[in-house]
């Protein structure tokens, strides 16, 4: 069970179909259980994915590469949702052409492609909720790539959630939902090969 | 959680505490912080969609105090906090810069310093351990760039954050307001 570059892909067409719609409204109000706005929250995403996908370029060893990817100010909330949709689509190419063995920094270890992949998959799944969520919406990806994706960063998560919807534990794993008769999750990604 | 990070910088001790004491007065390391404290926040939110993640306060507050001088060693004080709605969200940093003499021609500097995990959902959802390696990694980018601008004040790069004022100084921090 990996996570591919085309499951990247995928969470980023379900953001894109579930956010475009909604972009002819206000993005200044919050994103969901956020203290962001939905426009800072797309900004994020596209600095996030940009960031990651510098990693697999040039692959840091004790830090993030030191920039930071913004939006236009005056861009609209169809321009800062295309922002992040960028973000994405740039992370999915790094994650396509880098080698297996490559390894970058990340605070919660050192990922390779497959694991920036599905922190990538992570990071505009859920926040993409969030901004649907200020909406009154939510976002309804594909259940075997949430299934893929929590495997890969939450390997313990998803064998004692076996029976749970993948999407909602997913969440949970993000603190975004509560899921009766489990904890509230520890944030600790696990964006390192698996074996190491 | 205590963090530190140290590097020897290729000057002598009455050189280095000079010029320490200039990037403060002029202002260029309350930038430096402000720029530094902006990256620690940044490097939280890339960890992962969390809570409520941090990023949202908008002013840095940096305090720093004078340099210190004692028989062997160069002191500076200071102290990074987010003020504002949603400052609690950020980490709050007490350290100390202090320079030694390295031998004869050089000086070792080494910032040490404790933070307060931030508030809130990151604060506690976030595994303390990635906490701390994001930590680790802005006061080490920190000190690296301190130490260059003391070994070379000519060459150093200005902070992004507004300078010239000394000691105190608020910066916005990503995102600005809209």
């Amino acid at each position: 069970m990996t996570v591919t570059a085309s499951d990247l892909e995928t969470a980023i067409s379900c953001m894109m179909s579930g956010l475009l719609p909604v972009t002819d409204r206000d993005w200044s109000v919050r994103a969901g259980t956020l203290e962001w706005d939905c426009w800072h929250t797309a900004e994020h995403i596209g600095d996030c994915l940009l960031s990651y996908a510098w990693q697999l370029a040039v692959q840091p060893t004790t830090r993030y590469v030191r920039a930071v990817a913004t939006a236009e100010k005056d861009a609209s909330p169809a321009e800062v949702l295309e922002f992040a949709i960028t973000g994405g689509r740039v992370l999915a190419s790094m994650v396509r052409t880098s080698p297996a063995h490559v390894r970058a920094y990340h605070p919660a270890g050192m990922a390779d492609p497959e694991g920036f992949a599905a922190l990538g998959c992570n990071e505009a799944l859920v926040h993409g909720n969030d901004i649907a969520q200020g909406f009154g919406l939510s976002l309804q990806p594909p259940r075997d790539v949430c299934r893929r994706v929590l495997a890969r960063i939450y390997p313990h998560a998803l064998a004692e959630l076996a029976d749970a919807d993948p999407w909602t534990s997913l969440l949970w794993a993000a603190g975004r939902t509560e899921l009766p008769g489990y904890p509230p999750a520890r944030w600790r990604p696990h964006p390192a090969p698996l074996n190491s | 959680m205590f963090v530190g990070a140290e590097t020897v910088l290729d000057v002598t001790f009455d050189v280095a505490r000079m010029r320490l004491a200039n990037l403060a007065r002029t202002g260029w390391l309350a930038g430096a912080s402000g720029d530094a404290y902006g990256e620690w926040g940044q490097g939280l939110a890339r960890v992962g969609p969390l809570g409520s993640a941090p990023g949202v306060s908008r002013l840095v507050e940096v305090r720093l105090r004078d340099v210190v001088m004692h028989e062997s060693s160069a002191v500076l004080a200071l102290r990074w906090e987010a003020v504002g709605p949603g400052g609690g969200l950020f980490p709050v940093l007490d350290a100390d810069i202090k320079l030694t003499p390295h031998g004869e021609s050089e000086t070792l500097m080494a910032m040490t310093g404790a933070y307060r995990p931030p508030l809130g959902a990151v604060g506690a959802a976030l595994d303390r351990a990635v906490m701390h390696r994001v930590a680790v990694a802005s006061v080490q980018s920190f000190v690296s760039r301190v130490g260059t601008a003391i070994a070379d004040p000519a060459g150093a790069t200005a902070p992004q954050a507004a300078s010239g004022t000394p000691r105190w100084l608020r910066f916005p921090l990503a995102p600005e307001e809209a």
